[in-house]
């Protein structure tokens, strides 16, 4: 059923550009799984976006070689590499701007506890009037 | 090819589940975006691993639809992210 010597060089290379297209996806799930913080995860993330869609539509135009499918499959290569990067950007730009909101609040709250020790250390009898 | 099927479908699978933990936990709701993005990624890919092994491409249209509906959940998602941040 299966026999390695049927396949020709472009099944050889249509076979080794799916198993790595999909490697990113799984690289992609092990790195979204495993880095520390949303920066790193979004890096991660847009691998297999671009280069793993890139090589897995590379496998399939080798396999099924007609002139439509190739059409379709550069149009799906060509939206993606228009749309991974802003999409990656916007993300990026609402989690810069949500972490820069979080240590505004932490230095805002740590100002304001060190003003009120400061009151409480001016007047020790008590609170002020 | 139905070996480098299951080898690929292997890698899709585990990336798909590893990346759906992350979606159940993620701290924030940003992380919950990125791992949806990686989620439609990896099914883009299944798609076309599916047009690859019964050699017909009536299904990489749904890939294009997938490709830019993806685009347009992340970019909302990013756009109308809540000021609350859990």
């Amino acid at each position: 059923m299966f026999d390695v010597s049927d396949l020709t060089v472009l099944d050889w290379i249509a076979s080794v550009a799916i198993v790595l297209g999909a490697l990113m996806s799984l690289l992609a799930g092990v790195a979204v799984l495993r880095f520390p913080d949303t920066m790193s995860r979004i890096h991660a993330a847009t691998k297999p976006q671009v280069l793993g869609i890139m090589l897995l539509m590379l496998g399939v135009g080798l396999r099924l070689q007609s002139p439509a499918v190739i059409g379709v499959l550069v149009l799906i290569v060509v939206l993606q590499f228009v749309t991974a990067p802003v999409s990656a950007h916007l993300t990026v730009r609402a989690a810069y701007r949500h972490s820069v909101d979080d240590e505004v609040q932490a230095q805002e709250s740590a100002a304001f506890a060190q003003k009120r020790r400061a009151e409480k250390d001016r007047s020790p009898a008590g609170p002020a009037e | 090819m139905t070996l480098i099927a299951m080898i690929a479908g292997t890698f899709f699978g585990i990336g798909a589940l590893l990346a759906a933990i992350r979606l159940v936990k993620g701290p924030t709701q940003i992380d919950r975006a990125v791992a949806l993005d990686v989620l439609l990624a990896i099914l883009v890919g299944v798609i076309v691993l599916t047009a690859a092994v019964s050699g017909s491409s009536i299904t990489l249209v749904i890939a294009v639809v997938v490709s830019l509906l993806g685009f347009l959940g992340s970019a909302s998602l990013a756009k109308l992210m809540p000021r609350d941040r859990r």
